[in-house]
Formats: C-alpha cells, sequence, structure tokens
C-alpha cells in the first residue's frame, strides 16, 4: 500500500507541515505501509499544455509518475483569492482524467480563517470526482491560529488529522478487497 | 407596488435572520421606503408541499416581487445551503421573476465555516431567476442577539451591514444613504 501526500502550493509551510502530520502519524502506527510526501515547492513543473501525460520530462515527469503509482492519496491545498492555487490545478491538469479511478483520496486544506471551509467541498471535490476518486467524506481545514513556530499546535486538530489518515488508509484497504472480490468473480 | 421586497427563508418560530431581516425592513421604512415583507411562515404549507402554481398568495408574492425596485432575500443556513422551504417557495415562481433586479443575499450560520454557503448555494439561485445578486451578508450567530430591537450586536458587521444596505440602494436607484442616525 503506497500513500502519497501532495502539498498543492509552492509558497509557504503550513500546507507541507498539514500534510506531513498526516504522513507522519501513518508512518508511526502503521509499519507495512509506503508514505512519501511530494511538495510541490520542491519541483519545477511545467504548465499543462494538453499532450499525453507520459511525454512529459523532468521533474514533472517524475511527480506525474510517482503519483500514478500510488493506491491512496492526502491532497493538502491553501486557499488562495476563496479557491484552490493554481499550482495544484496545473498539477490535476497534467495528470489523465481516469488517474484516481479506484483510488482512495483525503483531503485537508490550510487557511486564514473557516470562512473558507467550503472551497474543498465545491472545488476541490468536484474535480476528483471527475477524475474518478473516491473521496474521504471529511477533510480537515487547519486555520492559521493552530499553527505555531511552524508546527501545529491544536490537539483537537492533529487527532482530525490523524483520523483523516487512518480513515484514507482503511478505505484503500477495503477498495483492495473489493477490487479482489470482484476479479475473482470475473465482474471486474 | 413596494420599493423593496424581502423575503424571510427561515421556518423557525424565533428566527434570528427573520428578526434581523426584520429590522433592516424597519431601517429602510425609517428612511421612508416602501417595504414588503414576506416571511415563508406567511404561505400556506399545503401550496409549498403540493406546488400550487395557482395559489392565489403565490401570485400575489410574484407581482410584489415583478414590481420591487430591489429585492433582499434571507436565510438561515441550513446544511451547508439555504432552507429547503425558501427554495419550496422560489420552486413556484416564474423562472425569470427577479429579472434586471438587483438581490442583496443574506443569511446566518452557527458558524464562519458555511459562509460560503451564499456563494455556492443562494447567489446562483438568484441568478438562475435573472437575478442580479450583490455581495451579501453572512452572519454567525454570535453577532446576533434576537432580543434586542437592534439584533446586529457585532460592531464589524454593523458596520458592514450599513454599506452594504447603502450599496444596495445605490445599486436600485434609490440613492439615500442610511443615517447612522437610523442603525444604531
Amino acid at each position: 500500500m503506497k500513500i502519497i501526500g501532495i502539498s498543492g502550493s509552492i509558497v509557504g509551510t503550513k500546507t507541507r507541515i498539514a500534510v506531513e502530520a498526516v504522513l507522519d502519524k501513518l508512518k508511526a502506527q502503521h509499519t507495512n505501509i509506503e508514505v512519501e510526501l511530494i511538495n510541490l515547492g520542491d519541483y519545477q513543473l511545467v504548465f499543462s499544455d494538453g499532450r499525453d501525460y507520459r511525454d512529459y520530462t523532468g521533474d514533472t515527469k517524475t511527480v506525474i509518475d510517482k503519483i500514478m503509482s500510488a493506491d491512496a492519496y492526502i491532497i493538502g491545498t491553501p486557499i488562495f483569492q476563496a479557491s484552490i492555487p493554481g499550482t495544484l490545478k496545473n498539477l490535476l491538469d497534467l495528470l489523465p482524467n481516469t488517474v484516481f479511478k479506484n483510488k482512495i483520496v483525503g483531503m485537508l486544506a490550510t487557511g486564514g480563517t473557516a470562512r473558507h471551509y467550503l472551497v474543498l467541498e465545491q472545488q476541490l471535490k468536484p474535480i476528483l470526482s471527475y477524475m474518478g476518486a473516491m473521496l474521504v467524506p471529511k477533510y480537515v481545514f487547519v486555520e492559521e491560529k493552530c499553527f505555531q513556530n511552524k508546527a501545529i499546535i491544536d490537539d483537537e486538530v492533529l487527532l482530525r488529522l490523524a483520523k483523516l489518515g487512518n480513515d484514507t488508509l482503511h478505505m484503500a484497504a477495503a477498495l483492495k478487497e473489493i477490487m479482489k472480490t470482484q476479479e475473482s468473480a470475473h465482474l471486474y | 407596488m413596494s420599493d423593496i421586497v424581502i423575503i424571510s427563508g427561515s421556518p423557525s418560530e424565533l428566527s434570528r435572520s427573520e428578526k434581523l431581516l426584520q429590522y433592516i425592513g424597519s431601517t429602510m421604512r425609517k428612511e421612508h421606503y416602501s417595504v414588503t415583507f414576506i416571511s415563508i411562515k406567511d404561505i400556506p404549507a399545503e401550496d409549498l408541499v403540493q406546488g400550487n402554481y395557482e395559489s392565489p398568495v403565490l401570485q400575489q408574492i410574484t407581482q410584489h416581487i415583478q414590481e420591487a425596485s430591489g429585492v433582499i432575500v434571507g436565510s438561515p443556513v441550513y446544511k451547508a445551503a439555504y432552507s429547503g422551504v425558501l427554495k419550496a417557495l422560489f420552486d413556484l415562481l416564474p423562472q425569470d421573476v427577479l429579472y434586471d433586479t438587483y438581490v442583496l443575499p443574506i443569511m446566518t450560520g452557527g458558524s464562519p465555516s458555511h459562509m460560503l454557503a451564499m456563494d455556492y448555494a443562494l447567489k446562483p439561485l438568484v441568478s438562475t431567476m435573472k437575478g442580479l445578486p450583490l455581495k451579501g451578508l453572512y452572519y454567525i450567530d454570535s453577532q446576533l442577539d434576537k432580543h434586542q430591537e437592534n439584533p446586529i450586536i457585532d460592531e464589524e458587521i454593523l458596520d458592514r451591514t450599513k454599506k452594504q444596505l447603502f450599496y444596495f440602494l445605490e445599486k436600485i436607484g434609490l440613492k439615500k444613504s442610511i443615517s447612522n442616525a437610523t442603525i444604531r
């Protein structure tokens, strides 16, 4: 089982910290899974130009290949202008539109205030659904006040982030079982 | 015919949003605008549930809205959207009932988390009825006290209220400012 955490911003640290919190907890609790962080700030991605996803090169290819190889995802996003950042949308644009088929996606957001809580519900969820994802219904919104000295200091938020990771993992495990049953019954 | 029609979409007996809308209506009246206040509770429930397009009450409401210079639509946030009864009312109105009409959306909610219900639920509804939605006002329950004459107890949101009402009146061509004396 491979779970990839994506931090969807190339600026700031809060989203990366929140995604890392989920991955670290998963790693500590489960030894039989592989987790990896993709922080978009660490890569130089080109703009999606509509070519086949296999034809990209360099960092863009590296990131696409990593994402294609995972079973489940934690996608973290900051809120820019009451929406997801262009960097994250560009990443989604680079991927084939069935990339998340039979995969589980958990989501989190970081933002100044909870007033933008519904951005994920109304913007990120429809895009990921279109791309075939099975979504963990509840996402976590981490407000700015939960951060201090580059760490999350709110215990309740940390619990919610841990639950997000576990829910994502358990849904992915359950989906694998379902797929196995379907395959053996020649239904799939 | 009224200058302004206010539609209150709360089915609750003691409603924060309705109290707020009534207060806004009374300040407009003090400024000599004529106001028609429509509460969802004044419409026979059978008409709404059974989809009775012929209902005389609904025909009267349609006429009020069509003749108004501007409309204020208010609703509490229920399940991250407007109330079902408010939608039941709009479902029975002609789909261009708000044609070329500026509409000030107002919502109240228990927490800041559902502020965008206004942008994602209420404004698209206004647009689909051919209305022109303005920015709108979102109140958190803790900013309101429904037992006060002026239920808006938070200074910041009170200022925003004055500003938005001013823009609303400006937009609908009734260019009168709301004086500080009226909203206290």
